[in-house]
């Protein structure tokens, strides 16, 4: 029974000493308190984190310090896409280059970097910052609806795309938008939904396969 | 019709097993024991790997075995001729995977249906005495097993409903109405709906008609067993229903009408079952509905489930017993998991029939194997 009790102890005493409970030095701890407060880093990556700092200059390090400081502090939203921003405006919405001729609305600035990584959309884009979800409290007045709208009738685009996620509450989120614009001399797209590229039809689910073939296209020998 | 048989199962931390596998055989299993041995787990075992759920009302944590973290279920089948293994491994709370042949599932959905399975236990006359709700839950399980499409139409249902209460009840605390977030909902409810409710329907007349073929073979009695289906679009399609209680709905701040009020009304010479069966009857009943869901899973699916009866013997006489296995003899049975707390009366019976059956002893989770003469 004694034994027991020790080997406990000393394992207690062990996980105390990683976990940041019997740092040697008060501003360490600090360190591995704040690094993993962060997504994805627990308390040993922090540890690491804040030891790699000791080892680089002093300059070094000011520079990472200011890059967040300045980052959380002057980082805006575009006034006219919500897209991260610089000023008042995005590199995108102030691109001269970029057809002003199409909108992407997406959920999320992430959205609009997955998307520019692509290479394949000049347009501009608008992002809504959410999806209509009333269990979790979000309805069209939290999210940036009304300025769409604005947009639209102000900027009179062509083309609207919706690059909403393929949820349920995604789906709710683009009738609800394309019933606002209902008397709005635009043109509403989604994103094509299907079996993904390289994938075999095998694999597919049957929601996902089932809509491919309803939603089939025509099939073009010469592609532009 | 392809049959489906469990040639092993294995069962690691479930309920009150730490780590067992027992193997079983064609035909009749029978497994006997003393009430609180385990026999029900073990049936219950095979109910999760064909569903993904307890056939009972128990939350994952409460399938675990006391003091473990995890529980894992494993069974080798020979299923049209070939052989496969399914796979569950759960950490309620946060992990819950299925595998086939080792390769995971990327959701529970795709599972289901697999290894089709129907099970029976004695409160299963909830079905006919419970609430509605009991009766929903009965045509929803069986549709679920047999139909991707079915399943899949009813978990949007089922969210949607959940996004269209808890937009109401924001719009009494205060929130600015916005009728085209109802209608938003309304749009995307109204396919699944309308697919729920004709498939109950078509599936209610096909279950009414095996039901009467099966409650006069049980019970030899003269009453004639019927039922309606009762459900919200019986008269309107969903936006036209939603219109009506509109009002209703803003005023009680959730969705008074639907799908989830739905009632399947069953009847014993056109009086409610529900309120005057003797116990008798009821027990016929119910016999005859979970066969007839049985017979109506594998004439769907073209692949005989495998058939689960827990303790449905009890209180029943030695000529009863002989009665309802000869029944079941009769409707094409592939591999029958029978639970009973007498050791001899099912091995006699059907011992006299002639029919293939292994007997295996239950004593506190250790099962071994009755060797017959």
């Amino acid at each position: 029974m004694m034994e027991e009790f020790r080997k406990k102890d000393l394992i207690c005493g062990l996980a105390g000493y990683f976990y940041g409970m019997n740092h040697s030095s008060r501003l360490l701890q600090e360190a591995v308190e704040a690094f993993s407060t962060l997504p994805g880093i627990g308390r040993k990556t922090a540890l690491r984190l804040a030891l790699h700092l000791l080892k680089q200059d002093a300059e070094q390090v000011d520079h990472l310090g200011d890059a967040i400081k300045r980052f959380r502090r002057d980082i805006r939203f575009c006034q006219t896409c919500f897209n991260l921003a610089d000023g008042p405006q995005c590199a995108i919405c102030a691109d001269t280059h970029r057809n002003r001729k199409t909108i992407c609305v997406v959920e999320s600035v992430r959205d609009v970097m997955a998307i520019e990584e692509t290479q394949q959309y000049r347009g501009l884009y608008h992002v809504l910052g959410g999806v209509i979800n009333p269990l979790d409290g979000i309805g069209p007045e939290q999210l940036h609806i009304d300025s769409l709208v604005g947009r639209i009738r102000s900027d009179q685009p062509e083309e609207i795309i919706m690059a909403i996620s393929p949820t349920i509450e995604g789906e709710t989120t683009i009738y609800y938008i394309s019933r606002l614009m209902r008397d709005l001399p635009v043109r509403i797209s989604t994103i094509a939904r299907g079996v993904a590229f390289g994938g075999e039809l095998e694999y597919a689910d049957e929601i996902t396969l089932g809509r491919s073939i309803m939603s089939r296209i025509p099939y073009a020998t010469n592609p532009d | 019709m392809t049959t489906l048989e469990v040639h092993s199962l294995s069962m690691t931390n479930f309920k009150s097993y730490e780590a067992e596998t027992y193997s079983f055989g064609s035909g009749f299993q029978v497994i006997v024991g003393r009430n609180g041995m385990g026999k029900t787990n073990v049936l219950d075992a095979l109910h999760y790997l064909g569903l993904c759920r307890s056939y009972f009302p128990l939350r994952d944590s409460e399938l675990l075995r006391h003091g473990s973290e995890f529980f894992r279920l494993e069974a080798s089948i020979r299923q049209d001729g070939r052989p496969f293994t399914y796979t569950a491994k759960v950490v309620p709370g946060s992990r819950k995977d299925f595998e086939k042949d080792k390769n995971t599932y990327s959701t529970l959905a795709e599972h289901i249906g697999q290894m089709p399975v129907v099970l029976i236990a004695p409160n299963d006359t909830e079905i006919i005495s419970g609430f509605s709700e009991a009766r929903r839950k009965f045509m929803d399980q069986t549709l679920c097993q047999v139909d991707q499409t079915y399943l899949a139409h009813l978990s949007s249902y089922n969210r949607l409903l959940l996004q269209r209460n808890a937009y109401l009840k924001s719009l009494l605390q205060g929130k600015r109405y916005d009728p085209a977030v109802l209608e938003a909902i309304d749009q995307q409810l109204s396919p699944s709906a309308e697919y729920i409710a004709s498939a109950r329907r078509t599936f209610v007349k096909e279950l009414l008609e095996l039901v009467r073929v099966n409650y006069q073979a049980i019970s030899q009695a003269a009453e004639q067993p019927s039922g309606i289906y009762q459900g919200a679009l019986d008269e309107s399609n969903w936006s036209e229903l939603m219109q009506q209680n509109h009002s209703t709905d803003l005023r009680m701040g959730r969705t008074m009408k639907g799908l989830h009020r739905d009632e399947l009304v069953l009847t014993l010479d056109q009086h409610p079952a529900r309120r005057f069966s003797s116990q008798g009857q009821l027990k016929s009943l119910v016999f005859a509905l979970k066969i007839a869901q049985f017979q109506y899973t594998s004439s769907v699916m073209g692949r005989i489930p495998l058939l689960l009866l827990d303790d449905i013997f009890d209180k029943l006489d030695q000529y009863r017993v002989s009665a309802l296995l000869t029944f079941l003899v009769d409707q094409q049975v592939g591999q029958v998991f029978i639970t009973d707390t007498d050791e001899d009366r099912v091995p006699e019976a059907l011992l006299k029939m002639k029919q293939a059956f292994r007997t295996f002893h239950v004593h506190e989770s250790q099962i071994t194997e009755v060797t017959t003469g």
